[in-house]
């Protein structure tokens, strides 16, 4: 094991979008324990620093592994697609009107009579529909880098409107 | 970060928000979105037959530079021609609004959006 290991190696994985989350938390444990600071306290300076950074490797791993978006960017990148979204515009009709439709529904549900079942129901939801963009996603990057790129933009939509129902659940409490 | 004045007038008084009937033979819709921050976009333009855009709407959901982005070029289409529209370029709202680099995408999508609007409007007349 070394520092150049891609993710999924280093937790023992297979290179796939869809992972066994059960066999990462126990890679992740293992990992953590073997490379904790505490047991090289009196390693020798090069050996302490190596370990120092494959704790943060593993712990970056963790972290991209665990989130569908970022699991699915890591996969492109590893294959090489350039994923430079920022600027990029999006100009896809259909699924932007849904967009809008569904931000004018956020609205509604926040200053709705019972915002706090509706925003969790809204969460769900978004999650429901990045679970959906994750299973296309799976079949896509393999084929078509092109369209799995799409994929991933969709998500990050649907992500946006996930993480802003969420901030107006912590604002009610 | 703290958003310029001429941001924050935007953001707290937006010109033309609203919406026109995108079926309308005389209107273009243009709907552009950010994939790097989920910022949606939605700008309309009601052309005359000497195609000068007499009106100009928006509804953006996003962060207050792309409102103010938005809000500014539906105040500088009015009285343009489609030519002159689909010429104003990010860097002229960006400094206008003086914005940050990591807001100018704001911008880009702002022309991004003009620019699907004026073709949308064009494929009609097509037709």
């Amino acid at each position: 094991m070394n520092l150049t290991t891609n993710y999924f190696e280093l937790f023992g994985l297979p290179v796939s979008y869809s992972i066994d989350r059960r066999q990462l938390s126990q890679s992740y444990r293992s990992l953590q324990q073997q490379f904790h600071p505490d047991r090289f306290a009196t390693a020798a300076e090069q050996e302490r620093r190596i370990s120092l950074q494959m704790a943060s490797r593993v712990n970056e791993g963790n972290r991209v592994l665990r989130d569908p978006i970022e699991r699915a960017r890591y996969l492109l990148e590893m294959e090489g697609v350039d994923l430079g979204t920022d600027g990029e515009t999006l100009r896809d009709n259909q699924f932007l009107l849904e967009q809008i439709e569904l931000r004018e529904q956020l609205e509604e549900v926040q200053h709705g009579a019972d915002p706090g079942a509706g925003l969790g129901h809204f969460v769900e939801q978004m999650e429901q529909r990045i679970r959906q963009q994750g299973e296309q996603f799976s079949q896509q990057w393999q084929e078509s880098s092109a369209e799995a790129k799409k994929t991933i933009q969709r998500m990050q939509f649907f992500n946006r409107l996930h993480r802003q129902a969420e901030t107006m659940i912590d604002d009610l409490i | 970060m703290a958003y310029s004045d001429k941001v924050m007038d935007h953001y707290e008084n937006p010109r033309n928000v609203g919406v026109m009937d995108k079926d309308a033979g005389d209107v273009g819709t243009g709907m552009v979105g950010a994939p790097a921050c989920g910022d949606v976009m939605k700008l309309q333009i009601q052309v005359d037959q000497n195609g000068v855009i007499e009106d100009a709407k928006f509804k953006t959901y996003g962060c207050g530079s792309a409102i103010a982005s938005s809000s500014l070029v539906t105040e500088w289409v009015k009285g343009k021609t489609l030519e002159e529209a689909q010429q104003i370029k990010n860097s002229d709202i960006a400094e206008e609004l003086a914005l940050p680099p990591v807001k100018v995408h704001c911008s880009v999508l702002a022309e991004d959006a003009i620019k699907a609007a004026v073709e949308d409007y064009q494929s009609k007349q097509d037709k």
